[in-house]
């Protein structure tokens, strides 16, 4: 199986929260981020979410989906950077405004992508972003 | 002798005649007098203006010359009909209807007729009112309103397409990954990709128009902007064989780069497929008063006669796959500008756009 190594060899895998209430979604990243030697955790909605990362497992990136079914805003992108600051966060939209890429950049995002998305680009980014965060 | 004295009670009734000839004269609304074979009897200046004919033309003649067809045929056949049978059809009630003027083209009018009886003869008068205006305003109004609508359609079709999209795009290529590479189900898997892809792209059409982005103006140069999007036509290889000249300069504009960059790729693009992929675009940028102008003209076939009324009406397309909303799209980003757009086919072949928009003030 191809590694794109996105961590150090020997050290632990890096480890990854997707959130998103597609499942298919939640799938197809989570199989291609394992591939790629992520450890990967799930969240369907906001609230799972929080209380994953409330519960002391460091996260190395989340890819957060806007429009959760308790979230339609950036309250969520707030308060996760608030829980785990060292985490990259990449968010995916399916109706983004330039208001809505603008306003989660400015509290930390990394990027914003449009959905749909090609999956095995969405793994580059997230390894580009816990690389960049590290830093 | 004496001169003969004016018969007071004949001068009141010169008096009064006058009042009355003054008030048609005047009126705005059309004033038309037929007899009861339809014949026209008076024609009010309110009536040369809106039909361009002079009342010496039109006496005698039978009313049906002011009505397109079908009422031009009918039309004796409705007095006839009301001769004989005194049942009324317009006449005290009053409705909307379509007049032709002299050069042919029709345009809406009030029409109300009163009947007279002068010397024994049945008359008929129609007053007529000018619906264009109203017609055309009722008309803005009521694409407003559909644009608005369509806007919130769009809103929603985006969201719930494109979530379920990225949802089958991401499954079928974790699953494509899978497969060996280079078999025939991997080759189809890359094709139900280039499928939703190609959905994703309508989707992304259908919202620029119905919810166009809010323009970020700058001073830009906009020869600097076409370059780019003549490098971006360039993307496409089937426009391999188009040879883009651009010519001319011009201050900087005020306007938003990546909206502009969208409307002239639309034009070049519909250029190059006119000409199927071949032949010669040529872009020239002037000044004209406060505008810069783009003048976008190819060696295509030209725009058939028949769609040049419905350019810039969304979802009308010749195009064998399309969404007719290139043009519509265009006209909407450069009226947000401030800008305008004018589509010509000349006789000497080829389409014309010409797109005006303002300069930046200095």
């Amino acid at each position: 199986m191809e590694m794109s190594a996105p961590g150090m060899k020997n050290s632990p895998s890096p480890s990854v929260l997707v959130v998103d209430d597609e499942a298919l979604i939640r799938w197809s990243l989570s199989e291609s981020l394992s591939d790629a030697g992520y450890s990967v955790a799930e969240a369907s909605d906001g609230a799972s979410a929080v209380a994953q990362l409330s519960d002391g497992r460091k996260f190395d990136a989340i890819v957060l989906d806007y429009r959760l079914p308790d979230s339609n805003d950036l309250h969520l992108l707030e308060t996760i950077r608030s829980l785990q600051p060292q985490a990259a966060v990449v968010m995916m939209t399916a109706f983004g405004t330039p208001e809505v890429t603008a306003g989660a950049l400015k509290l930390g995002a990394y990027k914003v992508v449009a959905k749909p998305f090609d999956v095995h680009a969405m793994v580059d980014l997230v390894t580009q972003a816990h690389q960049s965060a590290r830093k | 002798m004496s001169t003969p004295v004016e018969d007071p009670y004949l001068q009141r009734l010169k008096d009064s005649e006058e009042r009355l000839r003054s008030i048609v004269e005047a009126a705005v609304d059309g004033i038309i007098v037929i007899d009861a074979r339809g014949n026209i009897e008076a024609f009010n200046p309110g009536a040369e203006r809106l039909f361009g004919y002079t009342a010496a033309e039109v006496f005698g003649q039978n009313v049906n010359i002011l009505m397109p067809e079908p009422y031009h045929s009918e039309h004796d056949g409705y007095m006839h009909h009301y001769l004989r049978t005194g049942e009324q059809k317009i006449i005290g009630i009053g409705r909307e209807v379509t007049a032709m003027r002299k050069d042919g083209t029709t345009f809406p009018v009030h029409l109300s007729v009163g009947e007279m009886t002068l010397g024994g003869q049945r008359k008929f008068t129609g007053i007529l009112h000018d619906l264009t205006s109203r017609v055309a305003m009722e008309e803005r109004l009521r694409e407003q309103a559909a644009l608005v609508r369509l806007g919130e359609m769009a809103a929603v079709i985006a969201h719930e397409v494109k979530n379920p999209l990225a949802a089958v795009r991401g499954a079928i290529q974790v699953i494509g990954k899978r497969l060996v590479a280079g078999s025939r189900e991997a080759a189809v898997i890359n094709d139900i990709i280039a499928r939703i892809d190609t959905l994703n792209l309508l989707v992304r059409d259908l919202l620029l128009f119905a919810r166009p982005p809010q323009p970020h103006p700058i001073p830009i140069d906009v020869f600097a902007v076409l370059a780019m999007t003549v490098d971006l036509l360039r993307v496409d290889d089937s426009h391999g064989m188009v040879v883009v000249t651009t010519t001319g300069e011009a201050p900087l504009i005020l306007a938003d780069a990546e909206l502009l960059k969208i409307v002239f790729l639309n034009l070049l693009i519909n250029s190059a497929q006119a000409m199927k992929g071949q032949g010669e675009i040529s872009i020239q940028v002037t000044v004209d008063g406060a505008d810069c102008v783009v003048v976008v003209t190819d060696t295509g076939p030209g725009i058939p006669p028949e769609v040049r009324g419905r350019l810039f009406t969304p979802f009308v397309t010749t195009k064998s796959r399309g969404t007719g909303l290139g043009l519509s799209t265009v006209r909407r980003l450069i009226e947000a500008h401030h800008g305008e757009i004018r589509v010509e086919s000349p006789d000497t072949g080829g389409a014309r756009i010409t797109v005006r928009l303002p300069l930046a003030h200095t």
